[in-house]
């Protein structure tokens, strides 16, 4: 475990520069905060788990109808000023993670570097903020929801980047605008089908640009990465790649020729190394009574046939002093094949359409500063063939069906 | 302090609307050596959520903020349109996504005067009664 023994020693490192002070006027400081969730999920689909991210095992629905760690986490902070120009954050978060455990994992940990007043440089770990809350993902208390619209937020496993950005702000007249261009790779660890499987990011480049006028704030993403799945199943001798690649079947009766020969189609198939490009668009226009918000993402496997999704979301609310009762409409199509004529590819795309909408409403309750309570519930509709956002599939699982999501939840900061 | 709170909540009760209409002007002021000598509200906004980190002129612009109080609120609801919990939801956002810190508070208007004086680079809110000849005021609300 070297990432833990790394944040132990980072933690100790911090630690030991003495307690936590207020920036007192000092151009140095130490400051340590931190936020959490504590949610309680039910699911009515009896045959299969509901999950917010990839990187979990299991959720709501069939292992159990009501879970408590899926919507669930707790994340620490530490943030040190050395000067004028440099600074450094280190933040980790507990929640359930690929092994169903909750060991804690680095979030961020980046030395920044204020070359100007409105130029930054970061470099080590920096959040991976393709869409619009992508880098504050985590934090309950600062979105209107129990949890990010899946139909954008889930597919991606990936809240982090090992690499280096630039941010930059700058206002003209009444418009504030903020850019980034940042460059690294990553690499996660995803349950695939009781098999531990591992996302990487390689190559991955992209920037953003930002304008806040008035009461609304409008951005852009573009990034692209060359994304690779190691499965040990995939990879392994057994796989349906290895089939699709053989001329020849070896059989009881002697070798014969492979009628699911499909080598460039396993190629197609196979996440390898294959460029994938990520577009978004988002705004948020909150003049203090009420905020509307929404997004569109676009996510292309440009060398891949399954990773092309398009969804978007729009989420309105009204503040009636410390309740803002929400609504949310969300949609994620595929333009991936989703079966195919050879039986052992059909077996494949089959599997990997997650086409859905939804409809959510909830309200949020500030009762005491730093603490907000959220109930929320959802309609989720599976398209037609499609899973959906479940996971761990029972024999009696049918696709295309419609659920119902319940949430409560207790959002902090400190 | 247990009898002093409520004592300060019954003068509160029995005050009632006086209490309001008696409620201290906040105003924003800035160094007196500041060349600048007026800011919209829009461009105060701008600096004291972090989207703008200098003033229009050009100079290096640090927002100092006061701790929980009726000044605070005051100021963030008239110049942002935020109420204190939208705010902390706001620096939520920028803290943990490692972006940005909130401004740093000082204890009260008197101490923020005391260091916006110091250096053209700070702009502050105070009670419109601790502004002295050391500061500049470039918005009153």
């Amino acid at each position: 475990m070297p990432s833990r023994s790394r944040i132990i020693a980072a933690l100790s490192a911090l630690l030991a520069t003495g307690p936590a002070m207020a920036q007192d006027g000092s151009p140095s400081w130490f400051k340590v905060s931190g936020f959490g969730t504590l949610a309680a999920t039910h699911s009515s689909e009896k045959n299969a788990d509901f999950i917010t991210n990839y990187s979990e095992p299991k959720g709501p629905g069939f292992t159990r109808s009501t879970d408590f760690g899926v919507d669930s986490r707790v994340g620490l902070q530490f943030d040190v000023k050395f000067s004028e120009r440099f600074s450094a954050v280190v933040q980790g978060i507990s929640e359930r993670r690929y092994d169903d455990t909750y060991t804690p994992s680095l979030n961020m940990a980046h030395l920044k570097f204020q070359a100007l007043p409105g130029l930054a440089f970061r470099a080590g770990r920096i959040p991976y903020s393709a869409y619009l809350i992508s880098d504050y993902q985590k934090v309950g208390y600062a979105t209107p929801w129990v949890r990010p619209p899946v139909e954008v937020y889930q597919f991606n496993p990936i809240t982090s980047i090992d690499g280096g950005d630039l941010t930059w702000q700058a206002s003209a007249g009444q418009v504030a605008f903020s850019g980034q261009v940042v460059a690294g790779s990553a690499s996660v660890k995803v349950p695939q089908s009781g098999v531990e499987a591992r996302f990487k990011v390689n190559d991955f480049v992209g920037a953003s640009l930002a304008a806040s006028y008035g009461h609304g704030t409008y951005r852009a993403f573009y990034g692209q990465m060359k994304g690779t799945l190691d499965n040990p199943y995939l990879d392994g001798s057994t796989s349906p790649f290895v089939i699709l690649r053989s001329p020849i079947l070896l059989t009881p009766y002697g070798p014969m020729p492979n009628p699911y020969y499909a080598p460039a189609m396993a190629d197609q198939l196979d996440i390898k190394k294959d460029r994938i490009t990520y577009a978004s668009v988002g705004f948020n226009y909150d003049p203090g009574d009420w905020f509307v918000m929404g997004e569109w993402t676009r996510k292309r496997g440009d060398e891949n046939a399954l990773l092309h999704f398009t969804a978007a979301y729009v989420t309105g609310g009204y503040r009636f002093g410390n309740w803002t009762p929400y609504l949310t409409v969300a949609w994620k199509g595929t333009d991936s094949p989703t079966s195919n004529p050879n039986a052992v590819v059909n077996a494949i795309v089959s599997t990997a359409d997650h086409a859905q909408s939804s409809v959510g409403g909830g309200v949020r309750w500030d009762f005491r500063t730093n603490l907000a309570l959220k109930a929320q519930v959802d309609r989720v509709k599976n398209a037609s063939g499609s899973f959906g956002a479940l996971v761990n599939p029972q024999p009696a699982f049918q696709t295309g069906g419609t659920y119902n999501l319940a949430t409560l939840a207790l959002d902090f900061v400190f | 302090m247990k009898t002093n709170a409520l004592i300060g909540s019954l003068l509160a009760v029995a005050l009632g609307t006086a209490a309001v209409t008696a409620r201290a002007q906040v105003v924003v002021i800035i160094s007196s050596k500041n060349p600048i000598s007026k800011l919209t509200p829009d461009q105060v906004s701008q600096i004291f959520l972090g989207q703008a980190k200098t003033f229009y002129s050009g100079g290096q612009a640090v927002p100092l903020d006061q701790s929980e109080g009726p000044a605070r609120r005051e100021f963030y609801e008239k110049v942002t349109g935020k109420s204190p919990a939208q705010l902390k939801a706001y620096w939520s956002k920028l803290t943990f996504s490692g972006n940005a810190q909130p401004p740093q508070a000082l204890s009260d208007s008197h101490a923020v005067v005391k260091q916006v004086a110091e250096n053209p680079k700070f702009i502050g809110y105070v009670d419109k009664a601790a502004v002295d000849s050391s500061v500049k005021v470039v918005l009153a609300l």
